[in-house]
């Protein structure tokens, strides 16, 4: 009785390591990343920023798109920006709007890249101090929100957007968006 | 060559000179008072880098922690609580921006299960050590146990330990009387066993 219950005592290590190796096995492979996603279900935040273009003229929250459309956070600086810059020139081709957010640059170097590149943007915005990019939760550049109709963010990509992105999470869920008889729990279901 | 010299030198100084903990390049901020730069710094060690994510904001050069540390300074210059610079990051990066999460029910397992799994522990400890001392009173005293032996068993036990200790005293001599002469010694030492 007595030899069982030490027996029993020592099994506790045993059990306790055999335990972390099934929580440690079940993570494998799962992104270690967290991903902020505060900004998601709430409109886009207002704000007042100056035209990239023209710096002397401001734009409003209410000027956006009352259509879907996506915020691209980018800047000269970033080179994931510029791997990305190619995709989303060929959204612009198929009709996606898409504005520009032109986070914490030089306008200098900021207009140089999008004369060098091409403009994939509808709307260019210059958010010098990133205040704005902070109210929406931004962790880092390029970041991108898919945003409905009536300026709610449904989807927030953190990283580069591509093909493969795009057909698996972003296309989807625009086109969900896209349908005037979309109700809530589809457009959650397609825009997870 | 001089610039493999001046890199090598480099690594020996930054190896040198490491930081016990590291703190990204330095900032210059000016505070009114003491207290409201330990209010920042405080801050700054709490909240965590939402772009690398095993930093906090003190540790990390990532263009929005330079962009969180500013904020966390100018919310503290307009006379900002914690509290309220807490709830404003919160809003923005949920639970994931501190490293010091709120007491909500989510969390409770989060803040409760080691206190509760340390007095588990120790009362299972106490548990046991007060049953062993219990168990031990209830065992026979054997030092008081030599009445308790039969006459028959008393003899025996009388017999056997005058025999050994004459045999001892018996071996003592033997080797004490050959101690002189190493042969006679090993003879004692085998007539003893």
């Amino acid at each position: 009785m007595e030899k069982q219950q030490l027996k029993l005592w020592f099994l506790i290590p045993l059990i306790v390591f055999l335990g972390l190796i099934v929580m440690l096995f079940l993570r494998l492979g799962k992104p270690t990343e967290i991903e902020t996603n505060t900004a998601l279900e709430r409109p886009v935040p207002s704000f007042e920023l100056p035209l990239l273009s023209d710096t002397s003229r401001t734009i409003k929250t209410s000027q956006l798109p009352n259509k879907p459309y996506l915020i691209n956070i980018w800047g000269s600086w970033c080179p994931t920006c510029i791997v990305e810059h190619p995709f989303l020139l060929e959204l612009k081709e198929r009709g996606v709007d898409i504005v520009g957010v032109n986070y914490k640059d030089e306008i200098g170097n900021a207009l140089n890249y999008l004369n060098g590149r091409g403009d994939p943007y509808l709307l260019s915005v210059q958010d010098e101090s990133g205040q704005f990019a902070l109210d929406l939760g931004l962790t880092g550049a390029p970041e991108t929100f898919v945003v409905d109709s009536k300026g709610v963010i449904r989807q927030h990509i953190i990283g580069e957007v591509s093909e493969v992105n795009w057909q698996e999470r972003i296309a989807p869920c625009m086109m969900v968006l896209n349908k005037a008889d979309s109700d809530k729990s589809s457009i959650e279901e397609a825009c997870r | 060559m001089k610039g493999l010299i001046n890199i090598f030198l480099l690594l020996l100084a930054s190896a040198t000179f490491m930081p016990l903990t590291s703190y990204a390049e330095i900032e210059v901020y000016d505070f009114k008072s003491d207290q409201q730069e330990a209010q920042y710094r405080g801050l700054i060690e709490e909240f965590r880098c939402p772009k690398c994510q095993n930093q906090n904001l003190a540790g990390s050069d990532a263009p929005i922690a330079q962009d969180l540390k500013q904020k966390t300074y100018d919310m503290i210059q307009d006379g900002r609580t914690d509290a309220e610079i807490r709830e404003f990051m919160q809003e923005r990066y949920g639970d994931f921006i501190s490293y010091k999460p709120p007491v909500r029910p989510s969390t409770w397992v989060l803040w409760f299960f080691p206190p509760l799994l340390l007095i588990l522990i120790l009362g299972g400890w106490f548990w046991r050590t007060q049953r062993r001392r219990h168990r031990s009173d209830t065992v026979v005293d054997t030092s008081k146990g030599r009445g308790k032996l039969s006459p028959e068993e008393q003899a025996t036990l009388d017999r056997l330990l005058a025999s050994r200790t004459a045999g001892k005293t018996q071996s003592h001599q033997t080797t004490a009387a050959g101690q002189d002469d190493p042969s006679s010694q090993s003879k004692g030492k085998g007539a003893s066993s």
